[in-house]
């Protein structure tokens, strides 16, 4: 039985390369999704949201999906099974140069020593992965691998030598000159480097079926005045892995709906799904308001337009996420968020 | 986009919807092209016919191609 106040397990969700003001930066929705989680007791949200570089937020009320297994989650394919914490595997491209791999390793070291999480064993493809960058028509970034193959490989390896979790280290292209890149670091644009990222995880994590997440490897980048703050996480350090290796230290076990243990957390138990109003068009999304999820649609611009009126959903309307918390907060108690409105309609 | 020799492959296409849930047609659009990986909807208009029009960008997996 529910009861008012109980949690209410809700998704968050903030695509990821389409340059979204809040959250199309290095963790810059943290903040959200910790209001969000306090909100409604229990948060499922994905890498993006999550992800600082080197800073992070661990709160036990956030359940820290990689994009495709929330797709699943929603669509009620896969149950989520919190647990105290996972074994990380260590996959790192052979691509990356030999300083570069060892400041990584240094990283997951320190992390062991200092936050004492649990990681290893540690694969290296046997070749380059060979990502490379693109964006669509849309504006949104997209990428490619040259060697899916390789990746896999070793994440099977990994996961046969007992890994719970993956997190994956790439070499990314350096572009320390283009605009793009100073345009991000500045607060405009869409992150070149997301679309390729969630190529990777997605493909080993649907692969797979474990968690799974990637921390960009690249060369540390000359310091710019004019750095955004929501840039400012990943010009700390030499990597992008801490974020990573704790949001996957206690990422859900992931299982198939119908084999899932009793304590799993399921699709039938959402209550709310939040995401940026003009991008509401992904999977996740759908599943949900085809299923009669509430739908909160928060003011969050992006570069995509494909709004709740261009669907043909309903949704509740959210001008910010502190608003979309009360909203939340709404539910979770039982209380019609339609009663908080001004003007009340009759009912006849 | 470009086709890729690695097994994924990009796509831009345009879906006209029919009446009913929109993700089961998605899917099986994405479905002719390969496994889809990851996708969105990145523009949706509504025709003069009433008809909405959908351009997905998309990855799917071939699994013919992977070297």
């Amino acid at each position: 039985m529910t009861r008012p106040g109980d949690p209410l397990p809700t998704v968050m969700v903030v695509p990821t390369g389409i340059g979204c003001e809040v959250g199309g930066y290095a963790g810059d929705a943290v903040p959200a999704a910790r209001l969000l989680a306090a909100a409604s007791g229990c948060l499922i949200t994905h890498p993006n949201v999550m992800n600082g570089a080197s800073l992070y937020w661990s709160d036990p009320r956030i359940h820290y999906v990689e994009g495709s297994s929330l797709d699943r989650f929603a669509a009620a394919e896969l149950a989520l099974q919190p647990v105290r914490s996972q074994r990380i595997g260590l996959l790192l491209d052979a691509g990356i140069e030999e300083e570069l791999r060892l400041r990584h390793l240094q990283v997951a070291d320190g992390c062991r020593a200092s936050l004492g999480l649990s990681l290893g064993p540690v694969e290296t493809t046997t070749a380059p992965i060979g990502v490379s960058l693109s964006q669509g028509e849309s504006g949104a970034s997209w990428g490619q691998l040259a060697r899916p193959d390789v990746l896999l490989e070793a994440g099977e390896r990994l996961r046969d030598a007992g890994a719970t979790a993956i997190a994956v280290i790439a070499r990314f292209p350096d572009d320390p000159d283009s605009e793009a890149l100073t345009a991000y670091r500045q607060g405009g644009g869409v992150d070149a480097l997301a679309g390729a990222e969630a190529v990777i995880s997605h493909w080993l994590s649907r692969q797979l079926n474990l968690p799974c997440a990637h921390a960009p490897a690249l060369s540390p980048l000359e310091i710019d005045p004019q750095l955004d703050p929501r840039a400012a996480g990943e010009e700390l350090g030499y990597t992008f892995l801490p974020c990573v290796l704790v949001g996957l230290s206690r990422a859900p076990a992931l299982w198939p709906a119908d084999q899932a243990p009793a304590e799993s957390i399921r699709a039938e138990q959402i209550g709310a799904v939040v995401a940026p109003a003009g991008a509401l068009g992904g999977a996740a999304v759908l599943a949900c308001a085809e299923r009669g999820i509430p739908v909160i649609a928060v003011e969050n611009p992006c570069v995509l337009s494909v709004t709740a009126e261009a669907l043909g959903i309903e949704v509740l309307r959210a001008s910010s996420y502190s608003e979309a918390a009360g909203l939340v907060l709404a539910l979770r108690e039982g209380i019609n968020p339609e009663a908080l409105q001004r003007p009340l309609r009759r009912l006849v | 986009m470009s086709p890729g020799l690695s097994g994924f492959r990009s796509l831009a296409l345009t879906l006209v919807a029919q009446p009913g849930p929109l993700l089961p047609q998605i899917e099986a659009e994405l479905r002719q092209h390969g496994v889809p990986l990851r996708w969105a909807i990145t523009q949706a208009v509504c025709r003069p016919d009433g008809q909405r029009q959908l351009t997905l960008e998309a990855m799917v997996h071939q699994p013919a191609l992977l070297v």
